[in-house]
């Protein structure tokens, strides 16, 4: 009887050590995870065009589907898009294969001629990331993002106006997927 | 051999979880005291251009820290100009500033708008630095540059030095990572202290513990007033607390602490004693300051900060030590613990921060009292020290007197001279203070005289439709004393006035004492037994197991011991605060709980300890329907209580029913 207690002791402080070294870990881990978020993403804000390096997908190799945009506008310069009335519906989208990626980045250059846009990533049906801009001017950016298990991805620019129509014109867009 | 190496490793995850938080918190202090590294000495010279000219501006500064400071105008201005000379101009390279809702124009650079947070501006080595600011408000208004400093260079300014996971934001950082990392680490000890040697724990715990709690509370510090995230203490006092009336609920204990060192007596201003509150929380500033820093008003402010940290994590070690005396070493642990990790109210400069602490002295003076029980005669020296802890309480703020008293009684009721001791101190206590008083006052009274405003007040904390319902401030009782009485509002005729008309009220609408006296213990089961405000580090629990859901439980323990008789006389002792402290503030002015630390501390101790215990368990074996009962109870009062609640609210044929007095003859009453 006394052995199979001995027994049961051991084995419960198993049971704790690996809950300890789970709870440990998992601390170290979300700090390394969000680190690791930021220093990409300072890199990235921090690249000029100049020096971007090759993408996985740019604004004329992305499979664009309009979905409710009132002008949708590729030329070999730009993405001229004139939303529709809804204020934040999506306008266009383009869906890609992840490749098996961990990470994906994105990096936008564009401006508002009126309204705002939201530009950025959707996975299984929900934003993972956007970066949006409701006002006139300039809107720049770069953003980047764990990927799920999701094999596709989706880019999406997307009205972001509470008063309706948008216009807008995409200059480059850029996504990189790293493994 | 094994469960030796599983031991082993359990021990070093023990010990490297516990460095963590120490490192986490002692990594902070710097952010949370200092506030910025030291700056460049400066000359300042600031001048406010007021938006009427025909009204007097002038621009007024504090200093902050070394070099650091907050320049504000007394009047709506167009702008406010400073003119910065550095004793060093070769050491000044980078201009912060900090502000809400302006504009700073600073001469040789660009424009800056200032959004509440800090903005640092690259500047050339000048022997004189111009700033202009402006308010980006179209209607004019007061200007307040809350952070002005020249540095050497930007670091350490906008985020903190840290070796690691530099990337990461600081307000992610400290108000989310650290927090949350710290309080998953603190569970990793909870459960690894099981498997260390018993002896070895029960000879440190009284000494890690502290120093673990004093972790806490700067982890905590830092989540609330980050330098690199809102404003750090020093800019939060010079612009919040500082800038009230003297006597204010944040600053009293401050400006008593300073007029004492400058010898015009406990007062905070010319010939103005506090009416209600004791003396003990400022004497106990004045200490902070002498031992900490007392240059300036925001110097006192953190140094009562930092004492009231300390003074937190000592007791916290010295219940521990007590407590080892009833309990296991993975018990104390884990109470221990759990009282460093509640939500705490040191950085805020009022008594009610001290209170939690002091309660816990009293507990750990009770548990030495227990040990000695079970001895025939409990050493004279032993129940000097429970008194002394619970006058210590008393000196601090007077709600302990019931429950002093009832404890005294169940302690001495065989030996009533020892009843002797209590009363003692308080005469002592009272009369000293009610003298000292009396010189300032011209009349005596041996607490404070505001027992009538704090019952009035208690009356408008549930909803109500009555005239006088709505947030109760001074101002509100000080008009309604005098349209009621030719009384100075702080005097204790007006005392007297007030609790007597309160107690009038009460029995003229027994329905709304009632609702008042539910709706309150509601918000205590609710969580407001555990004040202060709540980071990460509490939410981490909190967020997945509402405090309604653990207050309950552990009261449930509670009464399980009482009605099975398990530790009957320990379990109500150490919980005395449940019964005999937080039902006063059921009648009287509770604040949104924050006089409540003293409760939610007593509940740990008094509930935690059955849970470790397997003769608990034998004991509920033994009477299982009695234990049965009692959760029975507690299930029903956990479903049914919030909608009994709703039920009484809307119900006003019960809340403003009047079978006993006419409302006409009560100056309370009146329906909106």
């Amino acid at each position: 009887m006394n052995r199979l207690w001995a027994r049961v002791g051991d084995v419960v402080a198993v049971i704790v050590a690996m809950i300890g070294a789970w709870l440990l870990w998992s601390a170290y881990s979300t700090a390394a995870a969000t680190a690791s978020f930021y220093t990409r993403l300072d890199r990235i804000k921090g690249l000029n065009e100049a020096a971007l390096p090759n993408a996985d997908y740019d604004l004329h190799t992305l499979p664009w589907k309009v979905a409710s945009a009132a002008a949708f506008d590729l030329t070999s310069t730009a993405l001229r898009v004139v939303t529709s009335a809804k204020p934040y519906d999506y306008q266009a989208f383009a869906t890609i294969d992840t490749k098996h990626a961990r990470t994906a980045d994105i990096v936008f250059d564009s401006d508002i001629q009126a309204g705002g846009a939201t530009i950025g990533f959707v996975q299984n049906g929900k934003w993972i990331v956007s970066n949006s801009a409701t006002q006139s001017g300039r809107f720049a950016d770069a953003n980047t993002v764990n990927l799920g298990r999701d094999p596709s991805l989706t880019v999406v620019v997307a009205n972001d106006n509470a008063a309706g129509e948008s216009r807008f014109t995409i200059r480059s867009l850029r996504v990189y997927l790293r493994r | 051999m094994f469960g030796r190496a599983t031991r082993a490793v359990i021990a070093i995850e023990f010990a490297f979880a516990s460095l963590l938080i120490v490192y986490a918190g002692l990594h902070d202090v710097r952010d949370v005291l200092a506030g910025a590294p030291p700056a460049s000495p400066v000359e300042i010279r600031a001048v406010c251009d007021a938006a009427d000219s025909t009204l007097p501006c002038e621009a007024l500064t504090t200093r902050l820290g070394p070099g650091r400071y907050r320049i504000w105008t007394t009047a709506p201005a167009r702008a406010l100009s400073v003119s910065l000379t550095p004793e060093r101009p070769e050491r000044a390279r980078a201009l912060l500033l900090r502000s809400t809702g302006a504009h700073a124009a600073v001469a040789g650079s660009t424009g800056v708008d200032l959004n509440g947070h800090r903005a640092v501006v690259p500047i050339e080595p000048e022997r004189r630095i111009d700033v202009t600011v402006t308010t980006a408000s179209a209607i004019p208004s007061a200007i307040a540059l809350d952070e002005i400093g020249v540095y050497p260079d930007a670091r350490g300014l906008t985020t903190d030095m840290r070796p690691f996971f530099r990337a990461i934001p600081p307000s992610l950082y400290h108000q989310t990572l650290v927090p949350r990392a710290v309080a998953a680490l603190c569970a990793v000890t909870v459960i690894a202290v099981f498997f260390l040697p018993s002896l070895a724990v029960r000879r440190w715990a009284p000494y890690a513990l502290p120093v673990l709690c004093f972790s806490l509370c700067v982890v905590d510090l830092s989540a609330l007033f980050s330098p690199y995230v809102t404003q750090d203490l020093r800019a939060m006092y010079a612009s919040g607390p500082l800038q009230e009336a003297p006597g204010s609920n944040l600053n009293g204990g401050l400006y008593q602490a300073t007029r004492l060192l400058a010898g015009k007596g406990l007062t905070t201003r010319e010939g103005v004693v506090p009416w209600e509150r004791m003396p003990g929380y400022g004497l106990l500033c004045g200490v902070a300051a002498v031992l900490f820093g007392h240059d300036s008003l925001v110097d006192v402010a953190v140094s009562v900060v930092l004492m009231q940290a300390i003074f937190y994590s000592v007791a916290v070690g010295v219940f521990a030590w007590a407590a080892l005396r009833l309990f296991t070493p993975p018990c104390v642990w884990a109470v221990g613990l759990a009282i460093a990790w509640l939500p705490k109210e040191i950085g805020y400069a009022q008594v009610d921060a001290v209170i939690g602490p002091t309660a816990l002295l009293v507990l750990a003076a009770l548990c030495v009292r227990l040990s000695h029980e079970r001895d025939r005669d409990v050493p004279l020296r032993v129940d000097v020290a429970v008194h002394l802890a619970f006058a210590l309480w008393f000196v601090m703020r007077p709600d302990v007197l019931p429950g002093w008293f009832v404890v005294a009684i169940a302690l001495h009721w065989q030996h009533p001279r020892r009843l002797l001791l209590p009363a003692t101190l308080l005469v002592a206590i009272g009369v000293a203070w009610g003298a000292y008083k009396a010189r300032y006052t011209g009349e005596f009274s041996m607490t404070t005289t505001s027992v009538g405003a704090s019952l009035f007040c208690g009356l408008w904390e549930v909803p109500s439709r009555f005239r006088l319902g709505g947030p109760c401030t001074d101002a509100v009782y000080f008009d309604w004393i005098h349209q009621h009485t030719p009384f100075e509002p702080r005097s204790t005729a007006a005392n007297s006035f007030a609790t007597r008309e309160v107690l009038r009220f009460w029995v003229t609408y027994p329905g709304h004492l009632l609702i008042m006296l539910y709706g309150k213990m509601m918000q205590v089961l609710n969580g407001d037994l555990w004040p202060g405000l709540a980071t990460q580090l509490q939410v981490w629990v909190f967020g997945v197991v509402p405090r309604y859901a653990i207050v309950l439980p552990l009261l449930t323990v509670v009464a399980v011991c009482g009605a099975i008789g398990y530790q009957r006389r320990r379990t109500l002792l150490l919980g005395w605060p449940l019964f005999l402290n937080a039902p006063l503030f059921w009648v009287m002015f509770a604040s949104l709980g924050r006089f409540y630390s003293a409760v939610g501390i007593a509940l740990l101790a008094a509930a935690i300890p059955p849970i470790y215990e397997p003769a608990f368990y034998k004991a509920i074996a033994a009477r299982p329907w009695r234990a049965a009962a009692i959760a029975a109870c507690a299930a029903v009062f956990a479903v049914s209580a919030w909608p009994i609640y709703d039920w009484l609210l809307r119900n006003d044929a019960l809340h403003y029913w009047t079978p006993l007095l006419n409302p006409a003859a009560s100056p309370l009453a009146g329906l909106r």
